[in-house]
């Protein structure tokens, strides 16, 4: 789930991983109710300052993304469905911003990525 | 506001010229401190200082609350060092080595020393004249870990050492930090490695400190900017400028110190901002390091 | 500690301890093989057997030297090494660390001195001796055991001196050598070779040589 996140990047740390945990929660593939892994463990794991770690989780909690039980840990909260579908679709458009500024970055114009989505997405549909 | 590492006005020479001027140290008690600067900038030197083991010409350091050289055996009971260069007794078995070290430490963790061993996949009997480089790593970690410190002293720990074996140094560093409220003092000319781990970093360059700031600071302060319309002499400026390309139409500025309201700034001046770029921690290091060298014109 | 530190040292210097143990259980029986039965033998073969004795003697302050030098440098050789950054970032003064290393010696050197006392009890149950002769195998041992402990703290000190220190020493040496090959080409009537008289007052109580000097005889009158 975590991969590799990229110090290098101009999203902070703290981001990229809040962002994971937020996707793999919109997803599905982290449950309600379920733990995520301690501060001590994905700092170890992912061998970022556990500083980080705490920050990702406090600001998924604000958000209302998980919650922190006293002495047991950090877990999804119950999010309703329409919840989590907003969730999806504020990742989605994150996603294309990031997209978009990196395509500028890069020289890449919106004619050129018009083009590229309709060739991925029909290879995906095909 | 407590600090692991203290020192005020720190000057050292060693022969004709001065290696280390004016060192002002301030490590927050609890941190994870990147010092970085390039091979030859006097990080080791500065350790040893740190550590008592030199004497300046002037200054005053104090680590852990306590004065250097006076109370020195007292903060080395609470302080984990890992030297550059390995300094073990090669003759020794490692069991032999874990319990001779653990026999100056009060606080001394036999079994996390065993857990760290048995996750590093460290031969007991094995001399230490015959273990590889990485294994070496791994055995100088284990036994500053286990002495469960308040303060880690690590100079280039993971110099060397294959990306695997960094991997394990690392995550079993970060597993302990996370355990407690430690201060890490880390210097390293790897510059990713200290991105990721690091909350606050110290830059040296030829024996001077150029920068120390959060790492989030440092890292979006440092800013590649396109503009045009600039004039060719500048006065104050709300940010530290780096670097100036003025040939042709459009400049490229690099900066330090940025942030998104001081756009105005150019705008005062005549000129227009085309992009703000951010540069990683390595680009970043270089252009401080090539500005602090040749001042800016 | 100073169990770690015992331990650290003993396997540094293993071999020297046992080599050093094994000449000071040979070297009593050597006086006892040059002479063969004298129990009842005629005065002058008497004579000669204790001469002979006491030629062995002589070489049982070598082997105090010897046991000495060999400690001394093994106390410091594996921190010489790494240039002392391991004992240096111990949580212990360094006057303590000193301390340690140099009671971990002295305890090693206890192994040859045990070794002598041993020869010499075997030497002297070994052979009958003839009347008016006695032998004297815990004396020299306790003998043996001070010069020994002189010697190491002496090559312990030079051991664990920088380099550069070491360097002076020799150079002093040096100087006070040169120093008589002067004296000594300018034929002053009269003069004192300075090494004579230095080695004069080292070895005359009080100097700290003058348990190496004497008769080291485990058999005499």
């Amino acid at each position: 789930m975590f991969g590799q996140i990229d110090p290098r990047s101009s999203i902070p740390l703290y981001v990229q991983i809040a962002d994971r945990i937020r996707i793999a929660v919109a997803t599905g593939d982290m449950v309600p109710g379920g733990a995520l892994p301690s501060v001590r463990q994905l700092a170890s794991q992912l061998r970022v300052n556990p500083a980080t770690v705490v920050q990702a989780y406090r600001e998924l909690e604000e958000v209302g993304v998980v919650e922190s039980r006293q002495g047991a840990g950090t877990f999804v909260r119950e999010l309703a469905e329409p919840k989590r579908d907003a969730e999806r679709q504020r990742l989605a458009r994150r996603l294309v911003r990031q997209l978009l500024q990196e395509a500028s970055s890069l020289g890449v114009t919106r004619e050129d990525l018009e083009q590229a989505l309709r060739v991925e997405l029909k290879v995906k549909l095909a | 506001m407590s600090y692991a590492i203290e020192t005020y006005d720190l000057a050292y020479r060693a022969g004709k010229h001065f290696e280390i001027r004016d060192l002002a140290l301030k490590v927050r008690e609890g941190s994870i401190y990147g010092f970085l600067g390039p091979n030859g900038s006097g990080k080791t030197t500065t350790i040893r200082l740190l550590l008592g083991m030199l004497k300046p010409v002037r200054g005053s350091i104090a680590v852990l609350g306590r004065k250097v050289p006076a109370e020195m055996a007292r903060i080395m009971a609470q302080t984990g060092y890992v030297p550059e260069r390995p300094h073990l007794y090669p003759y020794l078995t490692l069991e032999q080595a874990v319990r001779y070290h653990a026999a100056f430490y009060e606080g001394f963790d036999m079994a996390y020393a065993g857990e760290l061993r048995r996750s590093f996949g460290l031969p007991l009997d094995q001399k230490l004249s015959h273990l590889s480089k990485g294994e070496m790593g791994k055995l100088h970690m284990l036994l500053v870990l286990a002495q469960r410190p308040k303060l880690l002293v690590l100079d280039e720990p993971t110099d060397g050492l294959d990306p695997v074996v960094r991997r394990d140094v690392l995550s079993a560093l970060l597993d302990f930090c996370s355990q407690g409220s430690a201060t890490v003092f880390i210097s390293s000319h790897l510059v990713h490695e200290l991105e990721r781990i690091c909350d606050w970093v110290g830059v040296l360059d030829n024996g001077k400190l150029v920068v120390e700031l959060p790492m989030q600071s440092f890292k979006n302060g440092i800013k590649r900017i396109r503009l045009t319309g600039a004039p060719s002499l500048v006065g104050d400026t709300p940010f530290v400028v780096l670097q100036r390309d003025v040939t042709g139409v459009e400049q490229v500025w690099v900066v330090r110190g940025w942030q998104p309201p001081m756009a105005q700034w150019f705008t005062g001046v005549g000129a227009a901002v085309k992009e703000v770029m951010d540069l990683d921690l390595e680009e970043g290091f270089v252009e401080l390091l090539r500005a602090s060298r040749a001042p800016v014109s | 500690m100073y169990r770690q530190v015992l331990k650290a040292q003993w396997l540094a210097a293993r071999l020297p301890v046992v080599l050093l143990a094994v000449l000071g259980f040979a070297l009593p029986l050597l006086t006892v093989t040059f002479g063969g039965n004298v129990a009842d033998a005629p005065v002058e073969r008497v004579g000669q057997w204790l001469l002979a004795a006491q030629q062995v003697g002589v070489l049982i302050p070598g082997l105090a030297l010897l046991s000495g030098l060999l400690l001394g440098i093994a106390a410091w050789a594996p921190d010489h090494a790494a240039k002392h950054v391991y004992a240096l970032s111990l949580p212990v003064p360094r006057a303590m660390f000193v301390l340690l290393r140099f009671a971990a010696g002295a305890t090693l050197l206890a192994v040859p001195v045990v070794a002598l006392g041993a020869g010499a009890l075997v030497a002297t149950l070994a052979v009958s001796l003839p009347d008016g002769v006695h032998a004297y195998p815990v004396q020299l041992t306790v003998r043996f055991a001070m010069a020994s402990i002189v010697c190491f703290a002496i090559f312990f000190a030079i051991s664990i001196a920088t380099s550069r220190a070491a360097l002076a020493t020799l150079g002093v040496i040096c100087g006070v050598l040169l120093a008589d090959l002067v004296i000594g080409s300018l034929n002053i009537k009269d003069a004192a070779s300075v090494t004579t008289t230095v080695f004069y007052l080292l070895t005359t109580w009080p100097g700290p040589l003058s348990i190496l000097v004497g008769r080291w005889a485990l058999f005499d009158v």
